[in-house]
């Protein structure tokens, strides 16, 4: 019984370990897609405003 | 003819008179979280004296609650006449005993969470949070030691998490019979944390790194865009629910706090974070109050609930601290320490507590960003805690 017990414990400790962890692995990844998104609209949005600036001058 | 009660019932009932009154007065002096303690200590009181010489309530021998509600009524047509008779009955029946006054304050704590430090540095942050759980794990297999059934184990080990809410509704769970007693427990040790943790912090930390002054990062991290908190919100609701569908109802009410504020949704945050949030916590402290009658606390199955809830929040609090100095050396003696301790998730209590003992000594000392990172995380891992035990042992 004693032994099932720390290992249930145990077990429940690794499953939140792992779960935890990949929760604050996803939020990294989930950061750097969306900077990897944010940055290529941002440059899009500078290119487009400076070829506008040519047709302009 | 009502009976005469046992003098033993009617010490209690005045010793809880007097505990009534000491937690209104340390709540009115900021020691104890005043938000709760008032309220609580003054339902305290009042049933405690309006039941004084009742052996039985007024109400009749088979009905074993008091003057404000009866916690114990499992018939729905008794429930439907003391709806109409007790005053607090409706509130007990509809939000309280089946959780949506816990979700309701998840919901307004989720509308003032600051998620930037815990997307800017999750790892950390998760880091500290599962140090902090130390309580919330060992206590379980000391519980069963004690020779509490899995179920009611688990509910009390969920106190070292230090979310009220989260014991609540776990309690609810695991063991609906003593979930009474296990959130009254918890509710008042919530409320020493704040005066009982900053004395575990400066048994266990030197001053001079208790008001260590972090020093700027080498690589700053890059703030997310509140699209980005959004994106993650939906995200981790998503995955949690999907995970654990027993908790959902918790994951929900909390990220829709959260949701709401980072889509800048005014009036709802104001909504939330204002009378959602306050009238919830009155209520609950109120009711609390009332539920700490005589009778319910001097139930013998009391005794270990007690010894184990302070025994979790003390084991938790070294556990973050642990998590806390094992920052400080992996970062090359860049860390305060005394962080560790927001890991518990108390929110916003530890993180404020933190900062609070950290600018005592050297008012230069800005950790706070830092401590709500773990402290967010400690919310989040204290519900995947509650998730397991729910999933595993609720049968």
């Amino acid at each position: 019984m004693t032994s099932n017990i720390i290992s249930q414990t145990l077990f429940i400790y690794a499953l939140t370990i792992v779960i935890s962890m990949a929760v604050a692995y996803m939020i990294k990844g989930l950061n750097a897609v969306i900077f990897h998104f944010e940055d290529a609209h941002k440059r899009r949005m500078s290119e487009s405003s400076s070829s506008s600036n040519g047709k302009a001058a | 003819m009502v009976s005469e009660p046992d003098s033993k019932i009617v010490i209690g009932r005045i010793c809880l008179m007097i505990l009534g009154a000491v937690l209104l007065f340390l709540g009115r002096k900021g020691v104890l979280e005043p938000l709760l303690m008032i309220p609580m200590g003054l339902g305290m009181i009042a049933v405690n004296a309006g039941i004084l010489h009742f052996a039985e309530s007024p109400l009749g021998p088979a009905h074993n609650g008091t003057l404000f509600l009866d916690s114990l009524e499992q018939s729905n047509d008794k429930l439907m006449t003391l709806m109409q008779v007790d005053w607090l009955q409706p509130i007990y029946t509809l939000t309280f005993s089946n959780g949506l006054i816990a979700c309701l304050v998840f919901m307004g704590i989720g509308s003032i969470l600051d998620i930037t430090y815990v997307m800017a540095r999750p790892i950390q942050s998760m880091v500290l949070a599962l140090f902090a759980e130390l309580g919330t794990i060992l206590v379980y297999p000391i519980g069963v030691a004690f020779g509490l059934s899995q179920g009611h184990a688990a509910s009390v080990a969920l106190i070292g998490g230090a979310d009220g809410p989260m014991v609540l509704f776990g309690s609810l769970m695991l063991a609906k019979d003593i979930f009474v007693p296990i959130t009254v427990i918890a509710y008042l040790y919530l409320g020493l944390t704040y005066g009982g943790y900053p004395w575990i912090a400066k048994a266990m930390i030197p001053r001079r790194l208790r008001g260590m002054a972090m020093p700027p990062e080498k690589v700053k991290p890059r703030q997310a865009s509140p699209a980005a908190r959004l994106a993650f919100v939906v995200i981790a609701c998503a995955v949690l629910c999907l995970l654990f569908p027993v908790a959902a109802p918790l994951f929900l009410a909390l990220f829709v706090g959260v949701a709401v504020k980072e889509a800048d949704l005014k009036p709802f945050v104001d909504l939330l974070s204002g009378p959602v949030l306050y009238g919830s916590t009155m209520f609950l402290g109120l009711i609390l109050g009332v539920l700490c009658e005589a009778k319910v606390l001097l139930d013998p199955v009391v005794l270990p609930l007690l010894l184990l809830g302070i025994l979790a929040l003390i084991l938790s609090c070294v556990g973050g601290i642990l998590g806390g100095y094992l920052l400080y050396f992996t970062s090359g003696r860049r860390y305060n320490p005394i962080i560790g301790m927001a890991g518990v998730s108390c929110v916003p209590t530890t993180a404020k507590l933190v900062q609070k003992e950290a600018a005592k000594i050297n008012p230069r000392a800005i950790i706070l960003p830092q401590a709500l990172g773990a402290n967010v995380c400690g919310v989040i891992t204290t519900a995947i805690i509650c998730g397991i035990y729910i999933t595993l042992l609720n049968k």
